[in-house]
């Protein structure tokens, strides 16, 4: 029974994420209609977002959940496999281990949400750097992309947040009640 | 000697790494070399394109609908703009008749089928961007089965924005010419000044503090101006000749006078478009 409700979870999750890849590729393409020079600087992360609360809503290990989505983004947005797999997994991993730690508050996901990423906007930008796909040197990246990295996807988290818990919680009642049938 | 399968989390990192950095570099050599992703990736992107027209489509008609307003707000001036433009334009018209009709009969006399100029179009919407902004990459929704091939130039409005850089069945990525990868496809251009002398460069990248692409690999004396147009050379690919990239915008001097810095405004706004057209050039086909 545990076998066949983790496969639930996993598929929610990968369905999830998927979803949310999309979006963000939507809210790119849309936020260059307003300012194309702060656009220009934001890495979109509400598939990490749905990755945070997962990992503190469901106790299940995500990895595998990242490396399938990660092969997705990277197949439709850049075509080079493996920078965002990478990237999203390392940060799975990060917050895996984080989660132990924490109590589950909103003030307590946020923070791991600010750090993932970050985690994740460094190592792709690290990996893109190291393969020459961006002349954005490091400082660059730090005093500009990184800010508006995070503050955006801070406020693009907190509109997520009620409407992505209330889904998540929905499921596991489902899948409670289930349980118990 | 130590066992060398001891420790298994250590020798699952190091696999997953091998395999992560084997398949990063296996992508960079298919978009370098091949015409074409393989089969699977063509797949996988086909089946991703079809689940993301019902997330964009909401996105597409929210951005269209503040086209409109915004659009909708500057009809009057643009009104004036447009009818001074109009004499013109029915003058210029007229004589591109005429000259097209004398060029075609030219070519039959010399008996050519096709120069570079000569070009067909194909119109696909936008439907994706990537949501790393530093990879500069759009995704459309024409693939090869509308005759889409790698390295096509991509314009909107009036001028160019950038190169196919992946074919799929149904969909397209196209990099931007304002890309600041420094694997990517350079655009050759050429700059003809006012007196009707050619310069020929490259596109080598894009200035985000001067707004404009720059200009590069310059090997001439030849004075240019501001307002000189930039267009595409039709030399080394498949892009045709005499698309518009730009204007000469700023002439910079650089390493005390012995190299020249030419910053290109784009003919068109390089960051917001929903149509594009991709041109598809006639000879070498």
């Amino acid at each position: 029974m545990k076998k066949r409700n983790n496969f639930k979870i996993y598929f929610f999750a990968l369905f999830l994420i998927y979803l949310l890849i999309l979006v963000d590729g939507s809210i790119s393409f849309i936020a260059h209609f307003f300012s194309a020079v702060v656009a220009g600087k934001i890495f979109w992360l509400g598939s990490l977002s749905v990755l945070t609360v997962l990992s503190f809503e469901i106790n299940v290990n995500f990895l595998g959940i990242a490396v399938v989505s990660g092969i997705i983004a990277d197949i439709f947005y850049s075509g080079i496999i493996g920078i965002y797999t990478v990237s999203f997994a390392i940060t799975a991993i990060f917050l895996k281990w984080i989660v132990q730690y924490l109590p589950h508050n909103f003030i307590y996901i946020v923070s791991s949400y600010f750090l993932s990423v970050t985690i994740f906007s460094t190592i792709y930008y690290g990996i893109n750097n190291y393969l020459g796909l961006t002349r954005i040197v490091p400082f660059q990246y730090l005093a500009t992309y990184l800010p508006a990295t995070l503050l955006f996807n801070l406020i693009y988290f907190i509109i997520l947040y009620v409407p992505m818990l209330k889904i998540i919680e929905n499921f596991k009642r489902k899948l409670a009640l289930k349980d118990e049938k | 000697m130590p066992k060398l399968f001891s420790n298994k989390r250590l020798i699952v990192i190091l696999v997953s790494f091998i395999l992560a950095a084997a398949s990063i570099v296996f992508s960079i050599r298919i978009i370098n070399y091949s015409q074409t992703p393989p089969y699977l990736l063509k797949l996988t992107n086909d089946v991703i394109d079809v689940t993301s027209y019902v997330v964009n489509e909401p996105g597409r008609f929210l951005k269209n609908g503040f086209n409109f307003q915004t659009e909708l707000l500057s009809t009057y001036q643009e009104n004036q703009r447009l009818k001074k433009k109009v004499d013109q334009l029915e003058q210029n018209q007229t004589k591109i008749a005429i000259l097209t009709r004398e060029n075609k009969e030219l070519k039959k006399e010399l008996q050519l089928n096709a120069t570079l100029s000569d070009y067909s179009q194909i119109t696909a919407a936008v439907l994706s961007r990537s949501p790393a902004n530093w990879q500069d990459v759009l995704i459309i929704n024409r693939g090869s089965v509308n005759g889409i091939k790698k390295n096509m130039p991509v314009m909107s409005g009036s001028g160019v924005i950038g190169r196919i850089m992946e074919v799929n069945h149904l969909n397209s990525k196209v990099e931007l010419i304002s890309s600041n990868s420094k694997i990517a496809n350079h655009f050759a251009a050429q700059i003809t000044t006012k007196k009707g002398e050619v310069i020929n460069g490259v596109i080598t990248g894009y200035s985000e503090a001067e707004n404009a692409l720059i200009f590069g690999n310059v090997s001439t004396d030849t004075e240019i101006h501001v307002g000189d147009a930039v267009v595409t050379s039709g030399l080394g690919g498949v892009v045709p000749k005499g698309l518009l990239i730009g204007k000469v915008n700023k002439i910079e001097k650089k390493d005390y006078g012995l190299s020249t810095m030419i910053y290109v405004k784009s003919a068109t706004n390089i960051n917001d478009f929903s149509v594009v057209t991709v041109i598809d050039r006639t000879v070498g086909n």
